[in-house]
């Protein structure tokens, strides 16, 4: 079957701007949470950090298919409130990515020299402000590189919401391959789509970067 | 008869079986200079922490203007907001300027005004004599000038008194030179401080007091003169000899 | 028999087939991702480019795009000429996975590698020994352990991600789950069953690695950081 191209181009590029609209708001869901519990496991008191811990491993151990089954199937037989397909995204791709954001910025914590640290407490700082103006401003610096590598896992892995039937780029190239029996062209558009998007992105972080670079703290990003 | 700002009685401090601290007791008066000398790992930087409490000592009392602040019922915090500590390693705040290193102590501690926490930094900054380094960040600035926005950096908070931990090893050598300048223009002035460090020089120049710290302990104290050029105790006079052979003269014999 | 041993029982006829794709394509990746580190490090300009422009489209795709492709794409393309051609789905979703995980993997060798200092070359040369000697050798002892960390998590990454085979109807675990929800129509309890499973085989796979990490140890070349808690990387 025919499908005129411009046709197609236009459903592709619905099905990418799903894909972006999730993206965004997965990542910033998972920056959240992310910020919280790597603050918690490296700043909180033991049973906050076991928490914080098995939160990390759990997320981390299981595929992410099976968070969203879970959240879409499990969650409402236990407290009766069911989601709709793209709330499950968000959510399911949203705490998996925290997961992860979360051992990141752990890393960046960690890498704020602990003389700092002391320093600000001679001033009579207290904990809470030495966190808040001294190490987690140096650590998100320090995080950047590896936080835009997550941004690109959470966009390549919006094509897995496709089983909660949301359509995205990835369903919507297989769509079209299956009508017009033309595989590669389709794919190979989808492929295209995603790699520009991951390249834009990046570059525009690092225009960003580059505005806000402080000598001496923080890397940049080769694209 | 000038106030005593600090006073140590009977500090102890260990670390697993390692006592490092055995009883310390010394007290410091309103614009003295007090220079301490030791061997390595003799508790000299622990002794320093332990008086605003980044670490707490095991046994013993510190009075700070008359006020024990070992008790739990102290506010640590605002205790430490009066007194200032510049580190060997400068722990400058990496990603602020000078400016913003010295300001943010005022800002958040002291809860001042940005315009007014702006013009004490700029003040602090001139008697470092580095006003001119106040937007540059902490990566350019030599080892001599990061240390001095440190010190800056602790006057701003007009403390009672300034603790120094070796502030010059580690820098190159020839950039001590205009630290020790810096902190030889503040005990002129008569800021109160107490200094852990090698620079024999310095403490001659213008140190009240010199206390030996070996074992643990003060081993011995006294009178710049009298302990460098005279010291009584073996261990002094060992110590001296290793760290130059320029100025003892009350040894060879 | 209870619903539960039921359900446990069609599940567990899953693990099997899971376990399989995934040591497949772990250790194909490996050799795949060794080839493409070897040409992108030492090889000849067209093969490192080859190797550059195949890494950089692998990790810039989604796996489930690549899985799409081989799975569904190429037997298409292959059946308009060979109408007959049908392929298992189990070696499809396995080669598209081997071409990804190469693809990664292949960048923690290439880190590998280029940790290596190159002094060890210049004295290994020094000594005459070839090229593939001193890849044999000294490169790869010291490489492997360097990047074992990496490949543990890549290891459970794969177990995690074999999951998308059921979108290509090869029964592994996730596939079992949702054809035995099919039938008991208890899809709250069996995703959770199925996401602890996994939970569980991670933790082992992980502890295992890290077992193997600790017999590897060569003091100066790899850290003896194999306490650190976070065990699924």
């Amino acid at each position: 079957m025919e499908v005129s191209v411009i046709d197609a181009v236009e459903l592709l590029l619905s099905g990418a701007k799903i894909a972006l609209i999730l993206s965004f708001l997965s990542i910033f869901l998972g920056f959240v949470i992310g910020i919280v519990v790597a603050i918690a496991e490296s700043y909180g008191g033991r049973t906050v950090r076991y928490i914080a811990m098995a939160y990390e491993n759990i997320l981390r151990g299981i595929p992410l298919l099976a968070i969203y089954f879970i959240l879409f199937f499990s969650l409402p037989m236990i407290i009766h409130i069911g989601m709709s397909a793209f709330l499950t995204a968000v959510i399911g791709l949203g705490i998996r990515s925290s997961a992860y954001q979360s051992q990141i910025f752990r890393s960046g914590i960690q890498a704020v020299d602990k003389g700092q640290i002391e320093a600000a407490m001679s001033l009579g700082m207290t904990k809470t402000q030495t966190i808040l103006h001294i190490v987690l401003p140096q650590a998100l610096r320090f995080s950047i590189p590896a936080w835009l590598n997550e941004y690109a896992v959470v966009l390549k892995d919006t094509s897995i919401a496709l089983v909660l039937g949301i359509v995205e780029i990835t369903e919507r190239a297989n769509e079209l391959a299956q009508i017009t029996r033309e595989p590669f062209t389709y794919y190979g558009m989808a492929a295209l789509i995603y790699l520009v998007i991951v390249l834009t992105v990046v570059s525009i972080a690092n225009r960003i970067g580059k505005k806000y670079k402080i000598k001496g703290v923080g890397g940049m990003i080769r694209v | 008869m000038s106030e005593e700002i600090l006073k140590i009685v009977d500090l102890k401090k260990r670390f697993g079986k390692n006592e490092v601290l055995r009883g310390v007791s010394f007290s410091i008066n309103k614009g003295q200079t007090k220079v301490v000398i030791g061997p390595s790992g003799a508790g000299k930087s622990t002794m320093l922490r332990c008086i605003n409490r980044l670490v707490e000592p095991d046994g013993g009392k510190i009075y700070f203007n008359g006020v024990d602040i070992t008790s739990k019922k102290v506010n640590i915090m605002e205790v430490r907001s009066k007194i200032g500590f510049v580190f060997q390693h400068f722990n400058l705040f990496k990603h602020l300027t000078a400016l913003e290193n010295v300001k943010i102590g005022l800002k958040i501690v002291k809860k001042m005004s940005d315009k007014e926490a702006t013009e004490r930094a700029y003040k602090a900054l001139e008697n470092v004599k580095l006003s001119d380094c106040a937007h540059k960040y902490p990566a350019q600035l030599s080892g001599g000038q990061q240390q001095r926005v440190a010190i800056a950096r602790a006057l701003a908070m007009d403390p009672e008194i300034i603790l120094f931990d070796e502030p010059t090893s580690a820098l190159d050598p020839e950039l001590v030179g205009e630290v020790l300048d810096v902190m030889k223009s503040l005990s002129k002035k008569h800021v109160t401080m107490l200094v852990v460090t090698h620079e024999i020089g310095f403490a001659l120049g213008v140190a009240d007091e010199i206390l030996f710290f070996y074992k643990g302990i003060i081993w011995e104290r006294g009178e710049p003169n009298k302990i460098i050029y005279n010291p009584q105790k073996k261990e002094t006079k060992d110590f001296l000899k290793r760290i130059f052979e320029l100025y003892s003269r009350g040894e060879a014999e | 028999m209870s619903t539960y041993e039921y359900i446990l029982r069609e599940l567990s006829k899953g693990i099997a087939t899971t376990l399989e794709l995934t040591l497949i394509v772990f250790v194909g990746g490996f050799l795949l991702g060794f080839i493409l580190a070897v040409a992108r490090t030492y090889g000849i300009r067209p093969a490192r480019w080859l190797s550059i422009g195949y890494i950089e489209l692998i990790r810039g795709t989604p796996m489930l795009l690549q899985l799409y492709i081989i799975g569904f794409g190429v037997p298409m393309a292959i059946r308009s000429y060979f109408p007959q051609f049908t392929i298992n789905p189990f070696w499809a979703v396995a080669i598209g996975m081997i071409l990804n995980s190469g693809a990664y993997q292949a960048e923690f060798i290439r880190g590998a590698f280029n940790s290596i200092e190159s002094g060890q070359m210049e004295a290994a040369m020094a000594l005459g020994m070839s090229k593939w000697e001193i890849i044999k050798n000294i490169t790869f002892p010291q490489a492997f352990r360097i990047e074992f960390p990496n490949m543990t998590n890549e290891l459970i990454y794969i177990l995690k991600y074999s999951s998308l085979a059921m979108l290509l109807a090869v029964s592994e675990m996730m596939y079992q789950a949702k054809s035995v929800g099919a039938v008991t129509f208890m899809y709250g309890e069996i995703y959770l069953m199925v996401g602890a499973i996994y939970l569980v085989f991670a933790l082992i796979l992980a502890r295992i690695m890290n077992r193997i990490e600790m017999k590897l140890y060569i003091p100066g070349v790899t850290t003896r950081a194999t306490s650190r808690k976070g065990l699924l990387g």
